[in-house]
């Protein structure tokens, strides 16, 4: 009980409490972090601070204490200290047990763990006889499908549950088919723990399927031949000499796919009936429903700790297999030519990526009619909802391309100089702090700085800044990820090689390093710009009322059931993400080739 | 000094060299990294416009050596001197060296001209004059106005045409050979005319044909320019064929510093013998002397040696290892010595060495024929000029292998100073 206190003593002392460090090391301190690099590392530790650590931090006293902390206001205000102090007090793992062993809580993780079992186990058995016909057969039309199995990734889940709804929900052309063929009622229930799970399973694929694809490309045909030349026959080289190699790939995919499903907002709060609890849906209810702080941060400490138990184990399979490098040799792979088979998985293939592709067409489709209920096409066709959009809605457009380019600029200026301190200062800790949003899922981030920002000194809640802010920490792995490819490559010879003829430090960077760096700086922007103006999870819970980007939008019209409107701003969506995504390919693809 | 100097000359200058002549010296010179120690205590004299190879192993710290003279490593202890001016503490631009690096690091984004033009460039952007400073940041944002200023097109021009690459300014980097791109390199290194040329394994990107070709072409370059190099290598090919002297190094510390040839037939110890060329490397007792002559004994037989001048004769009574390089071993057929196996022929008074065997191997390669024969002091390696069809010996063959005691070196024991 009293370790909390003196946690609490220590950020509170922060500002005045001088460290008891001899004058020596102080003066050494002080001059390393006097010139320019060393200061802006310095305000990115204070920013992750403020932003990252904190909020957390406030998540695990809130759901200790059972009421509200402010520990930044504690800094600052000697009122506010005393209070949170005596709150601290009453702190106990009692009142942390108290709250998870409710029973709706506890129904409710007990349902998201099996909804993410599912969707894990689900995917990963159909997607992986797709990524041996990727990686390892001559399959037809592999160009096609490899590009109809990324279609996925560019709708948000919420899209996709809804165009769900418009396939198969009670007036559905697909339920409209299937009377027509005889059937009675729906083919399934779409408001359920099955439309939830065949939602997440054919819009989250992808991201099982391409690791996959690069875990199947570890060895090629031959290590097959060498078993059945040794004997083997039919299923059994596969059996034995392929899956075994793939397998801690397929495990990791697993895994991934597992902590994905386990925090994915959308495809639940769109699709889940009243009598499903999920854990990220109770936890956005006990926010925006009953601002019950702690719940909701019992509820998200839960799910970051399954999260991250998850990645734990991914980083486990995966130590020691280092079947990245592999795959990026430039070898050539042998491919599998039986005919048979290329065509069979060709066929399934198909057949896969058939419903996403549909549901997508749906979405089009009803983006176009007036009314489109209970038959095969719409019986009205009309540009009214586009008209809409691009009219009085078009706000939430403005909005959105405004809130990504501002989560875009924060995550240029971090993303250059943590790639930076990270690759030529070798600095771990940042590197570490640059992975917690990975493991942290959206809606945790979200309810840690509304919890921190909701009281003074600093009020940010409601405002667009702490909404750009929580995209830009969300999102800058991605463009972590897409700097560090062309940071490594550039090597630190180049700087040398500018160095020894006559470039100061600064000169070097800004002539050598800066221009090589930017073809992923822009890739890396791209990618952030995109993934925020589809992030559902931050922008329902955090957009205030004159800042509502698209995806908030699409979501309130799915839950008033304004159908037409979500279709038509949802396709408007997507060929926003699919042209920016083919330009940052582009890019990325133009710096692979040099 | 410009002459191929005389083996003896050669050794005579190199036991005299101190490092008042020299043009670059490194004196005590020690880098750590942590608990390890890179470079171990390295003295080094080298001349004026000398080509001067460091050879050696990977992790022999002949890089880490290079680049403390560079400026990219700050040595633990020890001096560094570039014309008799001592670099310490200066940082890398300001040492009067230009280097090529192992991969080059040519800036791809630049193209040709700008990047042989860059360090004239960071002259002017660094240097005195906003009007000069603004043209300087000009052309490295703008090609087309780094080419226009006449300056600029002048130097960079000669430097192009030094390395035979002149019309080629405006071209991509990514456009460019491995070889082209290694000459634009050292035009980038050599722009400023330093007085300290580096390269750092600058051939071992290339494949095998080209880099035999750029040896010499680096070489001439060097030739023309006669800038005092330094040249770092793991391939004694490389740094025989080029470099006027080598400095051989291991773990850190020197073997060796002398001319190739004499690093050839005079290696300092039998692990320098080793690396450098193939060696048939015996370990023996000397058993007494002869007038002109040291008689060793392998496993009961005897050789006879004749070193000349040798300063570091090994006593009688002592261990110490043959070397007998392959292609100075004769293999003749038995039968041209009788059947006598074993026997020693002698030629008049001047000692001769026979050792009898079998052939074990035969490698041809065509212009040689390498023998493996099985001897009783153990399998030796024989190297022939292919004297036609005829000449050949078989596997099984009994041969006596004719040792010329003029190239049978006693070399004593590794750790020796």
């Amino acid at each position: 009980m009293t370790a909390p206190v003196t946690q609490e003593r220590a950020i509170a002392g922060q500002g005045n409490a001088a460290p008891a460090g001899g004058k020596r090391g102080r003066r050494a301190r002080m001059r390393e972090r006097l010139d320019t690099l060393g200061l802006l590392r310095v305000l990115i530790w204070a920013f992750f601070t403020i932003f990252l650590l904190v909020p957390l931090l406030s998540l695990v006293v809130v759901s200790l204490t059972g009421q509200p902390a402010n520990l930044l206001g504690s800094v600052v205000d000697g009122t506010l200290r005393a209070t949170n102090l005596e709150r601290l007090a009453d702190a106990s793992l009692g009142t942390f047990a108290d709250t998870v062993t409710r029973p709706a809580y506890v129904s409710a993780l007990g349902n998201s763990l099996t909804l993410a079992t599912w969707v894990a186990l689900i995917t990963t058995l159909m997607a992986m006889p797709i990524a041996y016909g990727i990686a390892r057969t001559a399959m037809p039309f592999k160009r096609t499908l490899s590009v109809l199995c990324t279609v996925p990734i560019v709708i948000p889940t919420m899209v996709g549950a809804g165009g769900l709804i418009i396939m198969f929900g009670r007036s559905g052309w697909a339920s409209e088919l299937y009377r027509r063929l005889g059937g009675d009622g729906v083919i399934f229930n779409v408001n359920s723990m099955t439309g939830i799970v065949l939602a997440m399973v054919f819009f989250l694929f992808p991201f099982v399927l391409w690791p996959m694809v690069a875990a199947f490309r570890v060895a090629d045909v031959s290590v097959e031949n060498a078993a059945m030349n040794l004997g083997a026959r039919r299923l059994t080289p596969f059996f034995t000499a392929t899956l075994p190699l793939a397998l801690p790939g397929v495990i990791s995919s697993a895994l991934l796919i597992f902590a994905i499903a386990f925090s994915d907002f959308g495809a639940a709060i769109v699709l889940a009936p009243p009598d499903l609890n999920l854990i990220v849906v109770q936890a956005y209810r006990e926010i925006a429903g009953f601002f019950n702080w702690a719940g909701a941060s019992v509820l998200v400490i839960v799910m970051t700790a399954v999260v991250a138990a998850f990645f734990g184990l991914q980083r486990l399979v995966l130590r020691g297999k280092g079947y990245g490098t592999l795959t990026g040799r430039g070898t050539t792979i042998e491919l599998n030519r039986s005919t048979g088979l290329c065509r069979g998985l060709a066929v399934y293939t198909t057949v896969v990526v058939l419903l996403p592709t549909l549901v997508l067409l749906s979405v089009v489709v009803m983006s176009f009619s007036r009314r489109w209920s209970s038959s095969l096409a719409p019986q009205q066709w009309t540009l009214a909802h586009y008209e809409r959009v691009f009219g009085r809605g078009f706000d939430n457009v403005i909005n959105s391309l405004i809130l990504g380019f501002g989560a875009l600029l924060l995550c240029l200026v971090l993303g250059t100089f943590i790639t930076y301190f990270v690759h030529r200062h070798k600095s771990t800790g940042l590197d570490f702090l640059t992975t917690i949003p990975l493991i942290v899922p959206g809606i945790a981030l979200g309810i840690a700085l509304i919890q921190s920002f909701n009281a003074g000194p600093f009020v940010l809640t409601g405002g667009a800044f702490l909404l750009v802010v929580g995209y830009a920490i969300r999102r800058l792995p991605y463009m972590l990820r897409s700097t560090a490819g062309s940071m490594q490559a550039i090597g630190t010879e180049v700087e040398e090689a500018a160095g020894s003829l006559g470039a100061s430090r600064f000169t070097a960077v800004s002539t050598v390093v800066f221009p090589l760096l930017a073809p992923g700086l822009l890739a890396g922007s791209i990618l952030v710009f995109v993934t925020v103006i589809k992030e559902t999870s931050l922008t329902v819970l955090m957009a205030p009322a004159g800042w509502q980007p698209m995806s908030y939008r699409i979501f309130e019209a799915l839950h008033r059931g304004e159908i037409f409107t979500a279709s038509a701003l949802s396709v408007l969506l997507v060929v926003i993400v699919v042209v920016l995504q083919q330009v940052a390919y582009r890019l990325t693809g133009g710096m692979g080739r040099r | 000094m410009a002459a191929e100097p005389m083996l003896t000359t050669e050794r005579v200058e190199y036991a005299e060299q101190d490092d008042t002549d020299g043009f670059l010296v490194l004196r005590h010179l020690t880098k750590r990294f942590d608990s390890t120690v890179a470079v171990d205590d390295v003295d080094l004299s080298i001349r004026q416009g000398e080509f001067f190879a460091l050879l050696g192993p990977s992790g022999c710290g002949k890089t880490t050596t290079m680049r403390c003279i560079a400026g990219f490593e700050q040595p633990t202890s020890g001096h560094i001197e570039i014309a008799g001016r001592s670099v310490a503490g200066l940082p890398p631009a300001q040492r009067d060296t230009g280097m090529v690096f192992q991969n080059y690091a040519l800036f791809p984004h630049y193209d040709v001209f700008r990047n042989v033009a860059y360090g004239l460039l960071m002259d002017h952007l660094h240097g005195s004059g906003v009007a000069g400073r603004a043209r300087a940041l000009a052309s490295l944002a703008s090609g087309r106005l780094a080419h226009r200023q006449a300056d600029l097109r002048d130097e960079v021009g000669r430097a192009l045409e030094q390395v035979d690459l002149a019309g080629y300014e405006k071209r991509k980097i990514s456009q460019l050979s491995g070889g082209q791109q290694q000459r634009v390199a050292l035009a980038r290194a050599l722009i400023k005319r330093p007085s300290v040329l580096l390269m750092d394994e600058p051939l071992s990107n290339l494949d095998r044909k080209l880099r035999t070709q750029m040896r010499y072409t680096i070489r001439d370059i060097q030739q023309e320019v006669g800038i005092t190099t330094i040249f770092v290598t793991h391939d004694q090919d490389e740094a025989m064929s080029m470099a006027d002297r080598i400095a051989l190094m291991r773990a850190g510390r020197i073997v060796q510093v002398t001319t190739p040839a004499e690093l050839y037939e005079r290696p300092a110890n039998p692990w320098a013998a080793d690396f450098v060329g193939t060696s048939n490397l015996l370990d023996g007792e000397v058993t007494g002397t002869e007038p002109g002559a040291v008689v060793v004994s392998i496993g009961g037989h005897e050789l006879r040696s004749t070193v000349d001048g040798d300063d570091h004769r090994p006593a009688v009574g002592g261990a110490c290892t043959v070397l007998i390089r392959p292609e100075a071993i004769a293999v003749v057929p038995a039968t041209a010595h009788g059947d006598a196996g074993g026997a020693v022929p002698s030629a008049g008074n001047r000692p001769v060495n026979g050792l009898p065997g079998r052939v074990r191997h035969v490698g041809f390669l065509g212009a040689v024929v390498q023998y493996e024969v099985e001897t009783p002091v153990g399998l030796i390696r024989a190297e022939h000029q292919f004297g036609g069809p005829t000449t050949l010996m078989d596997v099984g063959d009994g041969v006596v292998l004719d040792v010329p005691p003029a190239r049978v070196r006693l070399l004593t024991a590794e750790d020796e100073p």
